[in-house]
Formats: structure tokens, C-alpha cells, sequence
């Protein structure tokens, strides 16, 4: 848990001292490449509704 | 070291856009043609750069009547979105207004979406007052004010994933330490009652 916060602060403070463009190319390789591999997992209808359909 | 800044209640961002922004942007662009919202909870630390994802993206939204509700519902159809449920009177009786939250998403694709619940509470109602305007490649999104995020996950939350996501806040941000406590004191009186 102190490393994971250890890290949270570092990554926060790269954040801070590097502009918007430059963090947030890294971050979108992370976001976009798990979206990418959920949108792999392909859902029957069925499926769909029993996780979110009562 | 250069942190966000909120002025005028107004933070411009000019970052890389995700598959996740462009989803909440999609979806919270027609919501708020139909009612006041709120972007809560994780996505606010994310869209501000924390490393990490999520499947879940929580707004409260103003009460609004059925027929308006029939109206919102209608175009998320119209433009290849899905329900919780198929029928708006069910899911507007048996759900949001019992405070169940209902989700939206991209048809064929429910690992993705917007939950949305209606604000009741004082702490939910000033979130919506106190919202801050994210100006962003052209669209505005609205977001809880940074402080209460930050007194909710590190007071009331309190995993490891919402510690984590309140210091990144804290340290990315100008914040004042004073609203916190005092958001936090708002948030754990609520919380006794319950």
C-alpha cells in the first residue's frame, strides 16, 4: 500500500511538472489499450442482461 | 511545479483525448440538453491524470419528471446507446426515483458506462451547485468541485483505490485543506444518520 502511494505521488507530480500534452500521451497508451481490450470481449445480449438487466 | 488551477469555479485543460473521455464526452453532451449534471468519483481523478482506468463513470443528475426523463432516454436510443432496463416508466419509477442508479452504454458494449443517479442529499445537491466547468477540446464537462472529492474519498470511500485517487487530487491540484474538513465534516454527518 506505501509503495502503490509512493508511486500515485510520483506519477501526481510528473503530472505537475510536465505539460498537459506530454503526461497525457502516456496515460491515453494505458486508458486506450485496456478500452481496446474490453471492446474484445464480446457480449451476447443475453450476457449483457444478467450482469446489468434486473 | 505547475497544478491545475480552478478560476471562476472554470479549469481549461489541453490534454490527449482517450476512448474514455470521448465516451463521457458523447454521453454527458446529451444528458445535459435534458438536465443539470455532475461528474463524480473516479473519472474526475483520472480525466486529471491518475494512471488507471475504469469501467464506471458515476454522474447525479437534477430530479426531473418522467416526460423529460422519456425524452433523455429516447435520444440515448436514437443514438445506439442501452438501458439498464427497456422501459423508461420502469426505469424511471423502479429505479432512479427509489435512488437505484441506472447505467447507460454503447450498444454491445457494457463494460463501459455512465451511472447515474438523482442528487437527494444536501452533500449530492451542492455537489451540483458547486460543480466546476472543465473546458476541454471544445466541450464543457461538469465536475464536483475538487475538494469534496477529495474530503469523500480520503473520509467516506476510503479504499485503497480512492486514497489513492484523493492524494493525487491533492497533490495536481491548488487545494484548500480548510474546504476539505469541511466537506468531510458535511459528508460524516450524513453518513451518521444513515
Amino acid at each position: 500500500m506505501e509503495e502503490r502511494m509512493k508511486f500515485v505521488e510520483k506519477w501526481a507530480k510528473f503530472v505537475c511538472e510536465h505539460s498537459d500534452k506530454e503526461w497525457s500521451q502516456m496515460q491515453k497508451v494505458l486508458i486506450d489499450s485496456q478500452i481496446q481490450n474490453a471492446r474484445k470481449v464480446k457480449l451476447t445480449k443475453e450476457q449483457v442482461a444478467r450482469i446489468f438487466k434486473k | 511545479m505547475v497544478q491545475f488551477k480552478v478560476l471562476d469555479r472554470i479549469v481549461n485543460v489541453d490534454k490527449e483525448i482517450t476512448e474514455l473521455d470521448k465516451f463521457t464526452i458523447n454521453v454527458l453532451d446529451i444528458v445535459k440538453k435534458h438536465t443539470d449534471y455532475v461528474i463524480i468519483s473516479g473519472y474526475v481523478s483520472i480525466f486529471f491524470g491518475r494512471a488507471r482506468a475504469t469501467e464506471d463513470i458515476d454522474i447525479f443528475i437534477r430530479k426531473i419528471p418522467f416526460e423529460k426523463f422519456k425524452e433523455l432516454y429516447s435520444e440515448f436510443i436514437q443514438k445506439g446507446y442501452e438501458w439498464t432496463i427497456d422501459e423508461p416508466k420502469e426505469l424511471y419509477e423502479n429505479y432512479l426515483q427509489k435512488n437505484t442508479p441506472i447505467s447507460v452504454w454503447q450498444k454491445d458494449f457494457p463494460l463501459l458506462r455512465v451511472e447515474i443517479k438523482i442528487a437527494t442529499k444536501p452533500s449530492q445537491l451542492i455537489a451540483l451547485q458547486e460543480r466546476i466547468i472543465v473546458k476541454f477540446k471544445g466541450h464543457e464537462l461538469f465536475m464536483s468541485n475538487i475538494e469534496s472529492q477529495i474530503a469523500y474519498k480520503r473520509y467516506i470511500a476510503k479504499s485503497e483505490k480512492d486514497l489513492a485517487d484523493a492524494r493525487h487530487l491533492e497533490i495536481a491540484f491548488q487545494v484548500s485543506q480548510e474546504k476539505i474538513q469541511e466537506y468531510r465534516k458535511l459528508f460524516e454527518a450524513e453518513w451518521k444518520k444513515e
